[in-house]
């Protein structure tokens, strides 16, 4: 097998596992909230320093053979399907690693300030630590089908994290809908699966690890499935549960509602890792993808599309958590344009740049909050920059970097990506991400100047700065934020470039484009200090009611969900299933019905027993005869 | 010496009991039919089966036989006190 062996694999992984164990069996009462903590971050901390170890010797191989694996044992064997518990570490693995534990790292650390005094911190430090796991098993995965074992773990530690106060119930309903609208993408990405490995099976290349994956998907390019192309099929198949776990038109609705859970979960699942599963797996599988030009094409329009949607909705929220949403929607359909267009190096920067300055801005909401004693309404805020000055300060390093200042780290990345669509994606795209950019650079200065800047419009005077715990982490990431993007933009990209295929081009045009979108950045944050003052603000808020409302509903995609899907599917469950089915076949027929059979039998045959005892003598004896009979 | 009139007498005896104790009323007398359809099958193991193995199984049946007659006769004693009758179509207790 190609690759060399390399034992260090697993001490990336079993840390958080472990720390889950001891913190999710020794809990409140062995371990104590601040020991939970130290274990949880110790922990992750552990496994960066493995994953940093891997990434350093990974480095001194050539960079054609950059590949380290490491077999657990045979997870299934059936007939010509083996599947090994396999592991990998290349170039894309060791990326993703880094940027998993290195956040994760952070955030556990703010987290210890951010949860104290909660009564369900070492629950939460398992959940976390499991979630990490599973993760990590996700981009470390030799094959697809240990990644699925991933995808479906840190689903349900994301399902576990939104529904953490699942005292109430609005929040417990919030992970309901995350893992049910998660399990409708699995759905395609489970089929997609079984249709790749089937079609494989059937070209007599049954192996499903990613190597032997890449060597024979051309084989599959001339086979049709339903009436198409077959990569194309297996392609949309995947890439549909890849919106469902990114958070992409049409199963965007999820991840707002997520924002339930406590803020540092929001930073580390909801922004920085688990929502990029989808664009690993599409960077990682990106040679399916290469042979299929039309799943590609929906890739990119899709991206385009929630990139832009996603932006207008954020430009109107109230909740500070909400803008941060629905810009990370926006942000992840940017790096599936970036896929759409045959750029996956581009859209694994972006991945990046995105993991640090939208971790931090998820942080220093999350300060702020804490800050204001739960209050995540924007208008109740304003004027924090003076109670709150740390705070203020790095979070307008994120605020910047997402705009996409020049020299900042999302400057860099959706530069890159705008360009890659340029030249593959065409002007429209172009133009949509362009004005999105715009947009992006509007709704993150419009939360900045809610929140810190003006006159304070209510009890803003009670918020206190935060502890060194959540500000030293968010400045380990407000570092990144500024200059991550400049470190990486070329390394990076050459580094990916054996794993994830396409690199970096001279487009003529590149300083033009680069100028364009720069511009539509800074327009977009001069606009949002000229409309967010009250004249304007008001004036905009007369003309354009109707688009006002339309936008602040979010489009009415959950009422239409409601009314096209969950109604019938109540509808159906309730009346059909339930009362028809349950109540009445199962219970009534079924059940019921067995035990009615059963009294009515007893109740006709109890006349034998009539207690007389010629009667029985009787019978005993022509019983007798008749087995004599039998045996003579 | 020939077996077969003492196996007729044996069925012939077993019949008798047999209808004897399907007809008649009173535990007793069905107690006694039993001990009359046990001695017609004494009676048929002494004459068919191997000598003299089967002189010795007729003696222990008799014990048998006693010890089931005197487990019987208390039994009998016992319902005669619970129901003060001896009559088996009037004891039906067990009717379902």
């Amino acid at each position: 097998m190609e690759g060399n062996y390399y034992p260090l694999l697993k001490w990336i992984l079993l840390p958080p596992l472990a720390g889950f164990i001891a913190n999710g069996l020794g809990g409140k009462k062995f371990l104590g909230e601040k020991a939970g903590g130290i274990i949880g971050s110790a922990a992750i901390f552990v496994s960066l320093v493995f994953a940093a170890l891997s990434f350093s010797d990974l480095l001194n191989l050539p960079a054609d053979h950059r590949l380290l694996r490491d077999t657990f044992y045979t997870w299934i064997s059936a007939g010509s399907f083996f599947v090994d518990a396999a592991f990998r570490f290349d170039p894309l693995s060791a990326v993703m690693a880094l940027i998993i534990t290195g956040v994760s790292l952070l955030i556990h650390i703010y987290s210890t300030g951010y949860m104290k005094g909660d009564a369900g911190c070492n629950r939460y430090f398992a959940y976390l630590n499991l979630f990490v796991f599973f993760m990590l098993v996700l981009v470390l995965a030799d094959n697809p089908l240990v990644m699925f074992v991933g995808w479906e773990g840190v689903g349900l530690c994301s399902y576990l994290l939104i529904g953490f106060w699942y005292e109430d119930p609005e929040k417990a309903s919030a992970g309901k809908k995350a893992f049910i609208t998660n399990r409708v993408g699995d759905a395609g990405f489970l089929l997609g699966l079984m249709l790749l490995f089937s079609l494989l099976a059937a070209a007599g290349a049954p192996a499903m690890d990613f190597a032997s994956l890449e060597k024979n998907a051309p084989l599959l390019a001339s086979a049709t499935a339903l009436g198409m192309a077959a990569p194309t099929l297996i392609c949309l198949l995947l890439f549909f549960g890849a919106t469902g776990k990114s958070a992409q038109f049409p199963l965007h609705v999820w991840l707002p509602d997520a924002m339930a859970g406590p803020t540092p979960v929001s930073a580390l699942i909801h922004a920085a890792t688990m929502v990029t599963a989808g664009v690993y797996m599409l960077a990682r599988l990106h040679f399916l993808y290469e042979l299929a030009p039309k799943a590609l094409e929906v890739v990119l329009l899709t991206g385009c599309f929630t990139a832009f949607f996603a932006a207008v909705i954020a430009l109107l929220q109230k909740d500070i958590k909400k803008v941060l949403a629905y810009s990370t929607v926006s942000q992840l359909g940017y790096m599936f344009m970036a896929a759409g267009a045959g750029a996956f190096s581009a859209s694994v920067f972006h991945l990046a740049t995105h993991a640090f300055f939208k971790a931090l801005l998820f942080l220093g909401a999350g300060s702020v909050i804490h800050g204001m004693r739960g209050e995540q309404d924007m208008f109740k805020m304003g004027g924090l920059r003076n109670y709150m000055p740390h705070t203020f300060l790095l979070m307008a390093a994120g605020w910047l970097a997402i705009s996409g200042v020049p020299g900042l780290s999302g400057f860099y990345s959706k530069d890159l990506i705008l360009e890659k669509v340029f030249e593959h994606g065409g002007r429209w795209v172009w133009a949509a991400g362009v004005l999105t950019a715009g947009l992006t650079a509007f709704y993150t200065t419009r939360l900045v100047i809610l929140t810190f800047l003006r006159q304070p419009r209510t009890s803003s005077s009670h918020a206190h700065e935060s502890p060194l715990s959540m500000t030293l982490p968010m400045a380990a990431l407000a570092v990144l934020a500024l200059g991550g993007g400049f470190l990486l933009k070329d390394s990076l990209l050459v580094f990916l470039e054996p794993a994830a295929g396409v690199g970096a081009g001279i487009n003529p045009h590149a300083t033009l484009l680069m100028a364009v979108s720069t511009g539509a950045g800074l327009s977009g944050i001069a606009a949002a200090f000229l409309l967010t003052l009250p004249g304007p603000a008001a004036f905009l808020k007369l003309t354009l009611a109707p688009a006002h409302a339309l936008a602040f509903n979010k489009f009415y995609v959950d009422e239409i969900y409601g009314l096209l899907a969950v109604r019938p599917l109540k509808f159906i469950s309730g009346k059909l299933l339930f009362k028809l089915l349950d109540a009445g076949l199962i219970d009534g027929v079924m059940v019921n019905g067995t035990a009615q059979a059963f009294y009515k039998a007893a109740s006709s045959l109890r006349r034998i027993q009539n207690g007389r005892l010629d009667h029985y003598a009787l019978i005993f004896t022509l019983g007798v005869a008749v087995m004599l009979y039998w045996i003579i | 010496m020939n077996a077969y009139p003492l196996a007729a007498i044996s069925y012939a005896l077993f019949a008798l009991a047999a209808a004897g104790f399907l007809t008649c009323g009173s535990l007793v007398r069905m107690l006694m039919f039993l001990e009359l359809m046990l001695n017609a099958a004494n009676i048929a193991i002494v004459a068919l089966g191997p000598q003299p193995a089967s002189q010795a199984y007729a003696l222990m049946l008799f014990a048998v036989a006693a010890a089931e007659a005197g487990v019987g006769l208390a039994l009998i004693i016992a319902m005669a006190s619970a129901f003060k009758t001896l009559e088996a179509e009037n004891i039906k207790d067990l009717k379902g």
